[in-house]
């Protein structure tokens, strides 16, 4: 093959390259709206009762859920600088009150969310005026009744009848990083002092460390761990399952985290990332989140609490007042800190 | 005239190929690790903290030369494993050479990650191991293989070892039978004859395997992430960890070039290593 030749090649094959990375941008469908959204599933009412319906109102929209709780979707739309993969982001209030800093959510017109109107004004706040907030959860102990006794509090986890059988998640996640926080609270440290957290965590090990809330449910399923702090979700939908398993809300009180659900800025998808925010806070769609076997708390407050909920979560929102509330705005300062002295200190 | 413009020219696409899709993003990976990110944002300056900041902390070190000692742990382990299995295949006939090929090749056939989740159902404390192990009465209590190095050698042996076996295969298939025959007519033992005729033979294919499982080894990330759990000691969770969870990505990337260096550097030793024992291979 001559010179030319290749050169004429090589030329079709950069433009074909080239043409290729512009079709593909954000989206490579305009009628797409990518949410972000909880794993396994949890994501079985979204896809039911949210998203589904979704699409029917809007023909034409199809709606993909990606299932992920992991920070690197984060990295993933940080690293896109604009141009991100995702329209529509689930984040607990640790990470919204860092996306509403760092300035990757947009703050939605009240006007287009109508629905807010029906939701309790201490949530909204929660979310930083900004996106929804859609549910909230609660972080508990859950434990397999035939391996281990029952605890009833968190300082129970220290008792020495569990060593060899917690398991934990990194501060990576929520779960992680709110047990980092309350076993520092509970030795004498604070959200702003998490210092005292790490000499009583390494008093638990071994223990197990988890990537993921929902690696830690499989290693629950395997058996391989018989206690864990774990979202009253994951623990209902594992009982649901037939696994030996139970829920404690344990004294002082179980940790309260709302999550929050935004539209990524820059988003391809802005008109149809807010109609899908003000469908998720509908009274319709949260009832159903609110029943088993998922129980996420509805923040609408024309929805009424399940009775049957009361393993997961307190069944009136006033029970809510006995469970523990972090300042997370003085706690996510020092999480990056945190999630590294975690891996450090518990790395084998 | 034409030939000659092929030889001149025949090796461009792959020097463009090569410099556009593996030369510029390793370039990017070093730059990155000058730049000043703060979570995940350019604040427009330039650093040295990257680097300085792996260099300066002997944890980083420690992991390092973790990484080097499992790669290497594994290296070994395939080789060992590996080169009985070549071994057969050099001897076997008939449709048996296609059997143990398709046995070699067979765990290529699924991803990495889908073996490893089987290998966490295997190993795992009510796995089906232990379950067999208990059952037979060799151990009384469960063996913790998830999330120790046991479990994560197991896992990196067997993703890697069809890459030793594959090189060790292609060069049994080179040594001439008549040497091992003139040897054996000679009164050598059939063990004089495996390690003084065969094995040097294979060098070169010996060299290949252990380089490229190596370099594997040394930069594998879902079999130690998933087997070894969150937190387990070893240079590619890190730099994921700091990559991704911690979004320091200069220093995410200092991590990554010195981790790319590091593998370049201990492949070049190999090589270099191989050669000195086979002078009979190198060009008078």
């Amino acid at each position: 093959m001559s010179i030319t030749k290749y050169a004429a090649l090589l030329v079709f094959a950069g433009l074909f390259f080239l043409a290729a990375c512009k079709s593909k941008g954000a989206h490579s469908d305009a009628s797409e709206l990518v949410v972000v959204s909880y794993p396994g599933e949890a994501q079985i009412p979204y896809r039911k009762f949210l998203s589904d319906p979704f699409e029917q109102k809007n023909p034409g929209v199809t709606v993909r859920l990606v299932p992920s709780e992991s920070e690197d979707v984060v990295a993933q739309i940080k690293a896109a600088r604009g141009a991100s993969p995702y329209d529509v982001i689930t984040l607990g209030v640790p990470r919204q009150i860092t996306a509403v800093q760092e300035g990757w959510v947009e703050q939605t017109p009240r006007g287009d969310l109508p629905n807010l109107n029906h939701v309790y004004p201490q949530f909204i706040s929660a979310c930083k005026n900004t996106g929804i907030p859609e549910t909230y959860s609660l972080i508990g102990i859950a434990y397999n009744p035939d391996k281990v006794p029952a605890p009833t509090s968190w300082s129970d986890l220290w008792n020495p009848v569990y060593r060899g059988k917690l398991g934990m998640t990194t501060p990576a996640s929520n779960l992680g990083f709110g047990m980092v926080v309350m076993a520092a609270k509970l030795f004498g440290g604070s959200e702003d002092n998490l210092a005292p957290a790490w000499p009583k965590l390494r008093e638990l090990g071994p223990f197990v460390v988890a990537p993921s809330p929902e690696a830690l449910a499989q290693l629950f399923e395997r058996g391989e761990v018989s206690i864990a702090p774990m979202w009253n979700n994951d623990a209902a939908i594992l009982a649901l399952h037939g696994l030996k398993l139970v829920f404690v809300q344990p004294l002082p009180g179980a940790i309260v985290v709302v999550s929050c659900m935004d539209v990524i800025k820059n988003s391809g998808q802005v008109s149809l990332g807010r109609k899908f925010l003000n469908d998720e806070i509908s009274a319709d769609f949260q009832s159903h989140l609110a029943q088993a076997p998922w129980y996420f708390g509805p923040t609408n407050r024309d929805v009424a609490i399940p009775a049957d909920s009361a393993a997961y979560m307190p069944s009136t929102l006033k029970g809510l007042d006995s469970a523990v509330y972090f300042d997370w705005d003085k706690a996510v300062l020092h999480r990056g800190e945190a999630t590294e002295e975690f891996n450090r200190e518990f790395s084998r | 005239m034409m030939s000659s413009d092929k030889s001149r020219w025949g090796f461009l696409p792959a020097v463009v190929f090569t410099t556009l899709m593996i030369g510029l993003p390793v370039l990017l990976l070093f730059v990155l690790g000058f730049l000043d990110i703060d979570r995940g944002t350019f604040t427009g300056k330039f650093s040295l903290q990257g680097y300085a900041s792996v260099v300066s902390d002997p944890f980083y070190a420690e992991v390092f030369l973790r990484t080097l000692w499992i790669a290497a742990l594994v290296t070994l382990l395939c080789l060992v494993i590996g080169y009985p299995i070549a071994y057969l295949f050099y001897r076997a006939k008939g449709r048996w050479k296609g059997v143990i090929l398709l046995i070699v090749l067979a765990p290529l056939l699924t991803s990495t990650l889908v073996r490893t989740f089987g290998w966490m159902v295997i190993l795992g404390r009510e796995g089906a191991l232990n379950q067999a192990l208990l059952g037979l009465k060799i151990i009384s209590g469960p063996i913790e293989f998830l999330f120790t190095l046991k479990g994560v050698l197991i896992g990196m042996t067997q993703v890697l070892l069809p890459y030793m076996v594959l090189p060790l295969m292609a060069s049994l298939e080179t040594v001439a039978p008549v040497l091992e025959e003139a040897a054996i007519n000679l009164g050598a033992s059939r063990w004089q004859v495996f390690w003084r005729i065969t094995v040097p033979q294979t060098i070169p294919g010996i060299s290949g395997g252990v380089s490229l499982v190596f370099i594997l080894a040394f930069s594998e990330f879902p079999v130690p992430a998933l087997l070894g759990g969150a937190t387990f000691k070893i240079l590619p969770v890190y730099i994921y960890q700091t990559m991704a969870i911690l979004l320091d990505w200069s220093r995410g990337a200092a991590l990554a070039s010195i981790l790319l260096v590091g593998s370049g550097l201990v492949v070049l030793l190999i090589q270099r290593f191989f050669r000195k024992i086979t002078p009979w291979t190198q060009p008078s």
